[in-house]
C-alpha cells in the first residue's frame, strides 16, 4: 500500500517523533508506515486520517 | 515536541548491530563454555566462573537492548518491564542452577528434594517464557508487536527444525546428546538471527 504520510508530515514541519507523539506509536512504526515497510491496522488507519483531517483514501492508496 | 526532521536516530545502525552481536554471542558463549567447563575440567573455581560469565553476558545483553530501545524510539513500557523481567528471572535461574548442582553433588539430594531442585532450576526459564508472553499481550504498538511475533515464530520454527534434525541424528548415533534444556538458548539464537534477517523487510 502507497501512503502519503511523509509528504503530509512534512507540510506541518512534523518529525517522525512529533507523529509518533500524536498518535501514541513509536516512532519506529511511523518509519515502517512511510516506507512502505508496515500497512498499519484500520483503527491506526482512522487515528492517522483523523489527525490529518482527512479521509484514509486521502492518504493510503493500492500500490 | 521536537523541531528535528531527522527521520533515523544516528545512532540506529550502531546501536541495532550491538544487539544482533549480543543476542547471537549469547548462546553461543554460554553453550561454548558450558562445553570447556566439562572438557578442561575446571571444577566448582570454572563454574563460578562460568556464571560469572554468564552474568555478565545478561547484563550486556540486557544494556544492550535498552540502548537500541532508545535509539530506534521504541522504549515502549512493555519493552521495558520485559527487560527488567528477564534480567531478574536470568539473575535467579544462575543462582538456583548454582545451587542445584551443589547441592546435588555434594548433599547428595534424592527422592522429592531431588525433584524440587530440578523444578526450582527450571522455574525461572519458565518465568522467561512467561515474561516472552507478557510482552506480546502487554506491547500496545501494533507494529512493534508485530515484529516481536515474527522474531518468536522464526526463532520457534527455527528450533523445531534443528531439534528435528538433530533428533534423528542423534537416534543413529552421529551425533552426541544434547540435553533438553538446551532449547531455550536455541530459541534466542534464533530470535537474534531473524533479527537480522527480518530487520528490513516488509511486516
Amino acid at each position: 500500500m502507497k501512503n502519503r504520510l511523509k509528504v503530509l508530515r512534512a507540510e506541518r514541519d512534523w518529525s517522525q517523533q512529533d507523529l509518533a507523539e500524536r498518535l501514541e506509536v513509536s516512532r519506529q512504526s511511523v518509519n515502517a508506515i512511510e516506507t512502505g515497510k508496515y500497512d498499519p491496522s484500520l483503527p491506526l488507519a482512522f487515528r492517522i486520517a483523523d489527525l490529518f483531517e482527512m479521509t484514509i483514501e486521502q492518504i493510503f492508496s493500492r500500490d | 515536541m521536537t523541531n528535528s526532521t531527522a527521520d533515523m536516530p544516528e545512532a540506529y545502525p550502531a546501536r541495532t548491530r550491538r544487539l544482533s552481536a549480543v543476542i547471537i554471542a549469547f548462546p553461543i558463549v554460554l553453550i561454548g563454555g558450558g562445553v570447556a567447563l566439562k572438557a578442561l575440567h575446571l571444577g566448582w573455581i570454572g563454574l563460578v566462573g562460568y556464571l560469572v560469565l554468564a552474568m555478565i553476558m545478561t547484563v550486556a545483553l540486557v544494556r544492550a537492548a535498552q540502548a537500541r530501545a532508545k535509539a530506534t524510539g521504541c522504549a515502549s513500557p512493555a519493552m521495558i518491564r520485559y527487560n527488567n523481567r528477564m534480567m531478574v528471572a536470568s539473575m535467579l535461574y544462575m543462582a538456583i542452577l548454582f545451587l542445584s548442582i551443589f547441592a546435588f553433588k555434594h548433599w547428595h539430594l534424592a527422592g522429592p528434594l531431588l525433584w524440587a531442585a530440578a523444578i526450582a532450576t527450571a522455574a525461572p526459564v519458565l518465568g522467561m517464557v512467561w515474561a516472552m508472553a507478557r510482552l506480546v499481550i502487554e506491547e500496545s504498538d501494533e507494529y512493534l508487536r508485530s515484529r516481536i511475533v515474527r522474531q518468536a515464530l522464526f526463532g520457534l520454527g527455527g528450533l523445531l527444525a534443528i531439534g528435528t534434525v538433530w533428533g534423528f541424528l542423534e537416534q543413529f548415533e552421529l551425533v552426541p546428546h544434547v540435553p533438553a534444556w538446551a532449547v531455550v538458548p536455541v530459541f534466542a539464537l534464533g530470535l537474534g538471527v531473524s533479527n537480522l534477517i527480518f530487520r528490513g523487510d516488509k511486516a
